[in-house]
């Protein structure tokens, strides 16, 4: 609970919020007209607008869990005459804006937030069917948000997010970075991945191309994919082994800090996967671990903040619990339901469920947004093995 | 504003409550703070953290605790302008990755065969060393079976392209018999002796030939027993304990190469200590060992095989996607539930199908395709099932002999 004299707020501007106003806390609190929450009446000197701009500015300084894109610059809040003084001028609201250079970039990323708007689309899974299964997020897996990828063990988490990484390595050319818990990362097979997409695409073409012609019962010879293509695929997916919750803190600490000054190593990062969060953050919850829902929302958070910052696609594995092992107020599928509980279901805004056919397939139903649609479809032997 | 101002107090690695607490109870919720704090002179504004500062908060007084804070702080160290700290970990490049995988010095003795080529081929090779795998099946599958060859193997020598390195026994259910290590390994004596001879009648290195030769001498059956170390856990705490010394243990013995645990899942389902707690701290217990196995195998680099048991699941009509029309079936799964299911990188399950073939399928694997074999329990260990080696003969006769189609459990035993 920071106080408002050690954020920087002048003594004038504190005089005119009153005295009973201390921390940040209680200025959130306060409404402009005198009536504050917190019961009984609270009156202060300042205005509407000043109120919410200084409202906003000590959010930013404090903001426990929100992470903004625009540095407020370190000068402190000046006092309340000069923010009136300013007003009354002509043109009072650029003369603000010169006042307080942060503030407006500020407001806009808020106001954003609070829109819910996803920018930047999505980015295409390379698989027809799911892309379709996704379309209502653009047709694919929703850049600048968490996706979570729900299901038991085995069901092709880990291979699909092979498939994602090798569909963005080999279209997009842009860089992944792959977290891995449980040493579930295969470089062969990702290559092998690669090269069966690779040469997907070439066949594709050949019959774009030459659609004119007789289709030929057999498909022709595809020479096979050039080495020095998968070698510069390969190199564009970074991985990092984690094995417990704060070595998950540092790697997603240094991914920011290389993001932030701009590395040479995550260039054009585009697809941050993270396998098998269950792994990795189960043992947080439980009774005796004092502060385990704290570090699973700070996972969250920091997780929801690297992907609006930087605009990368998060996808995120998780497992699946029983239906009836103990009541919760997620929905279930397939009777079983997302690991973790209902707290970390609130950050991931799309999640996906795997599970295994019977004869050769696997059925994915997409959850959330109250839109159970299920489909089966088979995932194509250019990702997935089939599960004969 | 980058992370690492931003970052809260509690992601870092400081103990809980002294040092946490105490952070918090002086106001400092993140890194940027702390940091300032301590930057700045005395006789500021600011609280500022002194060694005697903290002993009135009425924990330990160390000065042990204001160095970790100093350290915690140059974890945290960022700037925009200038390149982050190396303290902080660097993720390496699948090229890489695969590049050092394929060295001859680490592809070589990364895999500990099984001597039944069939699951050999089916893992990769091998198992692999520096994972977890899983071999599930009902009681008299052949767990046991193969996790005695593969101690066994594990001494395989370097010159013979195996992994040449000693392995660790942990037993909760009594059924490692030192008499059937010795058949297998006396049988491995034997089978390198006669890959010796037969390579010295080919035309072959002699720097090789004469390291395999000294390994072969090397091997005699009291050394081969001798590289086996059996411990034994009678319940779950005794295996709790086991775990917990395991990396001492590898510490001081670091030609271990597998640690074979047969099996898990005993200690848990029959203590009645353990039967009490709830099923979120039963869940949590598990997943804390798998994710410490899946550490130890990858920090020492060996391979962790752990034997799981089956259990009769009841499954709801919709959870299966090819469902009978019945309203409920059941069918077998492994023990231990969702929360130890993800740590094991690779399962394989073993059972009987209906002509009393031992089959192994492979259910979950990183980089190899699901796919079903059969193998034999011989006296001499586990073998394929056609023991020619001609391969045309050999596929004939395991075509005839492979299951036509194995189904996602094997069938169970009671009626629907």
């Amino acid at each position: 609970m920071p106080r408002l004299d050690a954020l920087g707020v002048t003594p004038q501007v504190r005089a005119a919020l009153g005295s009973d106003v201390e921390t940040a806390e209680e200025l959130f609190m306060m409404a402009p007209g005198g009536r504050g929450g917190g019961g009984g009446m609270r009156g202060t000197g300042l205005g509407k607008q000043e109120l919410q701009l200084l409202q906003v500015a000590v959010a930013e300084k404090t903001g426990p869990d929100t992470y903004l894109h625009a540095s407020l610059s370190s000068s402190s809040i000046c006092s309340t005459e000069a923010i009136q003084s300013e007003g009354k001028e002509e043109g009072g609201g650029r003369k603000r804006r010169a006042v307080l250079p942060g503030l407006d970039c500020a407001c806009a990323h808020w106001k954003h937030q609070l829109e819910g708007v996803g920018e930047g689309g999505a980015m295409s899974t390379g698989i027809k069917s799911l892309d379709q299964l996704l379309s209502d997020s653009g047709g694919g897996v929703p850049l600048s948000q968490v996706t979570e990828l729900v299901g038991p063990s085995p069901s092709g988490k880990t291979q699909l997010c092979l498939t994602l990484a090798a569909e963005v390595a080999l279209t997009l050319s842009a860089s992944v970075l792959y977290l891995d818990t449980n040493g579930c990362f295969c470089p062969r097979r990702l290559r092998q991945i690669v090269g069966e997409k690779y040469q997907r695409q070439q066949r594709q073409l050949q019959e774009a191309s030459s659609s004119s012609s007789l289709p030929s019962p057999l498909p022709p010879d595809l020479p096979p994919p050039p080495p020095s293509l998968l070698d510069a695929c390969l190199s564009r997916v970074s991985v990092l082994r984690v094995s417990n919750e704060k070595g998950l803190f540092a790697a997603l600490d240094s991914l920011d800090q290389h993001l932030s000054c701009g590395h040479p190593l995550h260039r054009n990062l585009r697809l941050l996967v993270l396998d098998s969060l269950r792994a990795l953050l189960a043992p947080l919850l439980g009774q005796t671990m004092p502060n385990g829902h704290y570090l699973l929302g700070a996972v969250g958070k920091m997780l929801n903040y690297l992907a609006l910052r930087y605009g990368l696609a998060v996808v995120v594995t998780n497992g699946v619990v029983l239906e009836h092992s103990s009541p919760s107020s997620i929905p279930t599928l397939w009777g079983r339901r997302p690991a973790l509980g209902a707290y970390w279901s609130l950050f991931p805004s799309l999640r996906l469920m795997l599970r295994l056919g019977g004869g050769g397939g696997r059925g994915g139903g997409r959850e959330g947004g109250g839109d159970e649609a299920e489909e089966d479809f088979v995932l194509g032997e250019v990702a997935v093995y089939s599960a004969t | 504003m980058p992370l690492g101002k931003r970052r809260p107090l509690f992601t870092f690695d400081l103990e809980w409550p002294a040092t946490q607490g105490a952070l918090r109870r002086k106001g400092f919720r993140k890194a940027g703070e702390l940091r300032e704090a301590l930057q700045k002179g005395k006789g500021e504004d600011h609280p500022i953290l002194t060694a005697s500062d903290l002993a009135t908060r009425a924990f330990t007084p160390t000065t042990s605790d204001v160095d970790l804070i100093r350290t915690v702080l140059s974890e945290a160290d960022e700037s925009l302008n200038t390149p982050p700290s190396s303290s902080l970990p660097l993720p390496t490049s699948a090229l890489d990755l695969l590049k050092a995988a394929r060295q001859p010095a680490t592809s070589t003795g990364s895999k500990i065969i099984t001597f039944c080529r069939a699951i050999d081929t089916m893992l990769g090779g091998g198992v692999q060393r520096g994972q977890l795998m899983e071999i599930v099946g009902i009681p008299g599958s052949g767990k046991t079976q193969v996790g005695i060859q593969l101690a066994i193997d594990a001494q395989i020598p370097r010159s013979f392209r195996g992994a040449g390195g000693k392995a660790v026994f942990i037993d909760t259910e009594g059924a490692f018999m030192a008499e059937r290590a010795a058949e297998m390994g006396q049988a491995l004596i034997d089978h390198l002796q006669r890959i010796l001879a037969s390579n010295q009648c080919k035309q072959q290195q002699q720097q090789q030939q004469q390291q395999q030769a000294e390994d072969v001498a090397g091997l005699t059956l009291k050394t081969v027993l001798g590289n086996v170390w059996v411990l034994r856990c009678l319940n779950d705490a005794e295996l709790m304990q086991t775990l917990q010394h395991l990396p001492a243990f590898l510490d001081s013995e670091p030609e271990v190469v597998l640690v074979v645990i047969d099996s898990i899942a005993l200690p848990f389902r029959q203590d009645k200590m353990f039967q009490t707690e709830s099923a979120v701290a039963k869940a949590r217990v598990v997943n804390v060992m798998a994710r410490e196995l899946n550490a130890l195998a990858e920090a020492r680099n060996v391979a962790v095989v752990v034997t799981n048991q089956m259990t009769t699941k009841v499954d709801d009509a919709h959870s299966t996607v090819s469902s009978s029309s019945s309203s409920s079936s059941s069918s077998l799964a492994p023990t231990l539930g969702e929360s130890w299911a993800p740590g094991p990188a690779v399962r394989l399950l073993l059972w009987t199908n209906d002509m009393g073939l031992r089959c192994a399928t492979l259910q979950k694997h990183p980089g190899q395709a699901h796919s079903t074999v059969a193998f034999r329990v011989t006296t001499m260990g586990i073998r394929d099932v056609s023991s020619s080696s001609s391969s045309s003969s050999s596929s004939s006769s395991s075509s005839r002999k492979r299951p036509a189609l194995p189904p996602r459990s094997p069938p169970p035993r009671q009626q629907q």
